[in-house]
């Protein structure tokens, strides 16, 4: 009998072998290099979700696309428009046609020369097809190939966030062999780009390789290899750099964040974010609507904006890092910011109290909740999504405490993203009050289209709706004066910041450390306040180099 | 042993597997939200993006031809396209099948022995102290939860000694020279998630065969041999031991289903790359064609730990007798 059950174990372990043996013979096996390889390693904690552009929608998808890709137009160290592909552009008097002038003598991967063809391919395929970069060229007709390195993109009104278009240029040899239907699953397995850095490998689960393009157009990257790995929680992420498993992390687990700071060889950077998070409001006007029609009133909200402690919301949600949100855009985006003077909606219960009694809401039955004139009781639902760590159950519940201390109640109900989404956009927006983010970009078009009536049941998630707003929007789409268009993009902050379909709750700052004993030339974006991995430009990943 | 008796349970499997699929084919068709939402990870969708989209995922078809079209196309591996990574489902889920299934193997492994050690120990000193010393211990790591041992193995063994490495399954980005460094690699990877695993079955098996054991004891044969003058040490190792180990055999298989999906706390903890973590990003970004094809090879290994544990069972004790 013990024979038999040991010659089953026997059996399980060669399987187990196997198997072990099956993974390996994918392993590459190449003799060890002479010359030692300097390899910077990332620890990141998503995954990017594919290696084409025209699929990918999660922002860990930059990992790949920041390395391999390059745009026509990129950011400096100091945020301003920069020439990447493109050595010149310029537009004409009517604002319609923009001519590029590209740079020669540049390689894709593969060897093949990148050319006009290549820029007019990927612009055109965004334009025709419907992609995730697609909307970065919004408002773009075609783009023409005028001679072998030179370009033109005609527009249909004058296009103000042209240099802001952040598009991935594709190798048109490659990709021009499919039908556009055919890339919505089609991805390079190891993508053909023109940047600083070749994908090499990739573990799902475990590991992203690239490997140095010594003939990089702007400068050879001074380390060999970067390999970032990802680790499924915050803790042994930390815990990695401390004993120098990763140089670098993306992630920081707030617990830990003054142990790394008591270590010399470790530097933490903390980020302005350019992220907000908002308490929104179901703002949908329509007969379909289920939510409370009383949050229609901007009233309500405006009180609420005055009812919240914000202070204590980011000091308690997210332990201090960040900063009490005011407007739509974030600071971080630099000028295009609006920060209220006078009118800033500070934490005043009293104020708030004023402005739900002036609009003729009281607490007639003496249940501690006011009521309208008809007496419908200030009472909302309260979606909150606790699959997003704790940050958005915790602010949840000190909203709740605030709003109860105006006569407002709220009944909160914890569910997963997926369910919100549904709530909001499958069963007719279903509830009365969210929590949710989003991430902004360094041009504010797209954020503040998020709030356009044409987005009502598409991006928006708070359904509103407001004439001066959209036409406004319509104006700073096409003022290409800098100094105009950001005064009409603070006029549409001020516009949502008084009528406040989102109550920005707080800007969440962006953590990163890197250890300092074995790499130097660690680059911050923007200068001396901005992050240094997770970047809008090259530039950290170029100064980099071994100590 | 009987050949109707293995052709009846293989039978008896092939039907459940078909369920199976049946269930899982209707289940993701009546699951909520907008499968074009999440195929096009975006609300905004003109028509004939839809119709494209559609056409991609075979949605475009009636209800009848399209389960016709997943039973062939699972005939033939095809478990359809992951609206999350635009990538076949199988090719998702591949290598992380083999990673959950080695460290599922080696756990249960550790667990077995270390349980069985520890169950025949404390049988064989009923009510003395390390009895209650060894059952106490069962209990105590059965009742830890996995997380929370693995971080303090990583702690301990990790970040203090620096024994062993706290993530992930080899050394990210490493070439390894030869099969045999890879193999070391990983081995020196699967210590702790293996610890941290095979610790939180084992206290069960450790009762239960401490419980199997005890049973044994009674039985006539016991006595006989008793009288006959062995040692003691003799009768637990040669006469209790191999038949107080049938219904580990029953636990153990039951335990395999559970194995594969419920690795997914240690898989958190050291970044391990399993189908466990899988399920759970699938589940959050409702990507249901590799849930879809993640529960089915999940239900299937576990209908497969099952028949092998009734073909083993009818092998190993005689007695018993299905017809």
């Amino acid at each position: 009998m013990k024979r038999k059950l040991s010659l089953l174990l026997v059996a399980l372990l060669v399987m187990a072998f196997i198997f072990s043996g099956c993974s390996s013979s994918q392993e590459p096996q190449e003799e060890e290099p002479p010359k030692e390889i300097v390899t910077l390693r990332i620890g990141a904690k998503t995954e990017p979700d594919s290696t084409s552009p025209l699929i990918a929608t999660l922002s860990a998808y930059d990992i790949i696309d920041n390395l391999v890709y390059d745009d026509l137009i990129e950011y400096d160290d100091d945020l301003n428009p920069v020439g990447s592909l493109a050595e010149s552009w310029t537009v004409s008097d009517d604002g319609l046609e923009w001519t590029f002038v590209l740079k020669e003598g540049i390689k894709w991967f593969d060897g093949e020369d990148f050319t006009a063809d290549d820029v007019v391919w990927t612009y055109n395929a965004l334009v025709n097809g419907e992609f995730p970069q697609s909307v970065q060229l919004a408002g773009v007709t075609q783009a023409e190939k005028v001679d072998d390195y030179t370009v033109k993109v005609v527009t249909e009104a004058p296009k103000a966030d042209m240099e802001a278009a952040r598009v991935s240029i594709l190798p048109e040899h490659i990709y021009s062999e499919y039908a556009l239907e055919e890339l919505n699953s089609f991805a390079e397995e190891f993508p053909v780009g023109t940047g600083p850095f070749e994908m090499v490998e990739w573990e799902p689960g475990q590991f992203i390789k690239f490997k140095a393009n010594e003939d990089y157009f702007a400068s050879a990257p001074q380390i060999d290899e970067i390999v970032y790995v990802f680790f499924a929680n915050d803790d042994t992420l930390t815990q990695a750099l401390t004993v120098g498993e990763v140089d670098a992390v993306t992630a920081v687990a707030t617990t830990q964040i003054d142990t790394l700071k008591a270590d010399e060889n470790i530097e933490v950077i903390q980020a302005l974010g350019r992220n907000f998070t908002q308490l929104g409001f179901n703002c949908w006007e329509a007969e379909e609507s289920l939510g409370n029609p009383l949050v229609l009133d901007p009233a309500i909200r405006l009180a609420t904006d005055w009812a919240l402690d914000k202070e204590e919301i980011v000091a308690i949600a997210l332990n201090g890092l960040g900063t009490p949100g005011t407007s739509l855009i974030p600071p971080s985006v630099g000028e295009w910011h609006w920060e209220p003077g006078e009118e800033r909606h500070s934490y005043n219960p009293e104020k708030a109290r004023e402005i739900l009694e002036n609009a003729g809401y009281t607490d007639t039955d003496g249940d501690g909740i006011r009521e309208d004139s008809e007496g419908n009781k200030l009472d909302f639902r309260f979606a909150v999504i606790s699959s997003y760590g704790e940050a958005y159950v915790k602010a949840s519940a000190i909203i709740q405490k605030n709003l109860q201390d105006i006569g407002i109640n709220t009944t909160i109900t914890l569910m997963d993203g997926g369910a919100q989404s549904d709530l909001i956009y499958e069963e007719n927006f279903d509830t009365d009050m969210f929590i949710w983010g989003w991430g902004t970009e360094l041009d504010p078009s797209l954020k503040l289209s998020v709030l356009l009536t044409e987005q009502v049941g598409k991006r928006s998630d708070a359904f509103y709706s407001n004439e001066a707003y959209d036409a406004l929007y319509q104006e700073q789409l096409v003022e290409v004066d800098r100094e105009k268009r950001v005064e009409i993009v603070h006029e549409m902050q001020k516009i949502i910041y008084e009528e406040a379909p989102y109550v920005i709750l707080y800007n969440k700052d962006s953590i990163e450390a890197y250890r300092t004993d074995k790499f130097e030339g660690w680059t911050r974006v923007p200068s001396e306040i901005g992050t240094t991995i997770t970047q809008v430009n090259k530039s950290n990943f170029l100064s980099v180099k071994p100590k | 042993m009987n050949i109707n008796y293995v052709l009846r349970k293989l039978f008896h499997s092939l039907i459940t597997v078909l369920i199976v699929i049946t269930i899982n084919f209707f289940l993701f068709r009546i699951m909520p939200g907008d499968p074009f939402a999440m195929i096009a990870k975006a609300g905004n969708l003109s028509a004939e993006y839809k119709e494209s989209l559609s056409a991609l995922y075979g949605f475009d078809e009636a209800f009848h031809i399209q389960y016709l079209k997943y039973l062939r196309q699972l005939f033939s591996f095809d478990f359809g396209l992951s609206f999350k990574y635009r990538k076949p489902v199988l090719e998702v889920i591949g290598n992380r099948l083999v990673a959950t299934l080695l460290l599922a193997f080696f756990a249960q492994i550790f667990a077995i022995v270390a349980g069985a050690v520890i169950g025949t120990i404390s049988a064989a000193f009923r009510g003395r102290k390390i009895d209650v010393m060894a059952l106490g211990f069962a209990l105590l790591v059965y009742a830890i939860p996995a997380f929370w041992l693995g971080i303090v193995l990583v702690l301990f063994f990790s970040v203090k000694l620096g024994a062993f490495p706290l993530n992930g399954m080899v050394v990210a980005g490493m070439t390894h020279p030869t099969t045999w460094a890879y193999v070391m690699d990983v081995g020196r990877h699967l210590v702790l998630p293996v610890i941290t695993m095979g610790m939180a079955i084992m206290g069960g098996y450790a009762i239960i065969m401490r419980g199997s054991l005890l049973d044994v004891f009674t039985e006539d044969y016991i006595t006989t041999a008793r009288a006959k003058g062995f040692k003691r040490r003799d009768i637990v190792i040669h006469h209790a031991l191999p038949n107080a180990l049938l219904p580990m055999v029953t636990v153990i298989a039951i335990n395999m289903g559970f194995m594969i999906s419920g690795a997914i706390q240690t898989e958190t903890v050291f970044s391990w790359p399993g189908i466990g973590r899988l399920v759970y990003e699938a589940l959050m970004a409702r990507d249901y064609p590799v849930l879809q094809g993640a529960f089915l090879i999940i239900s299937i290994t576990v209908i497969l730990a099952n028949l092998i544990a009734d073909i083993l069972y009818g092998y190993l004790d005689p007695r018993i007798k299905y017809d």
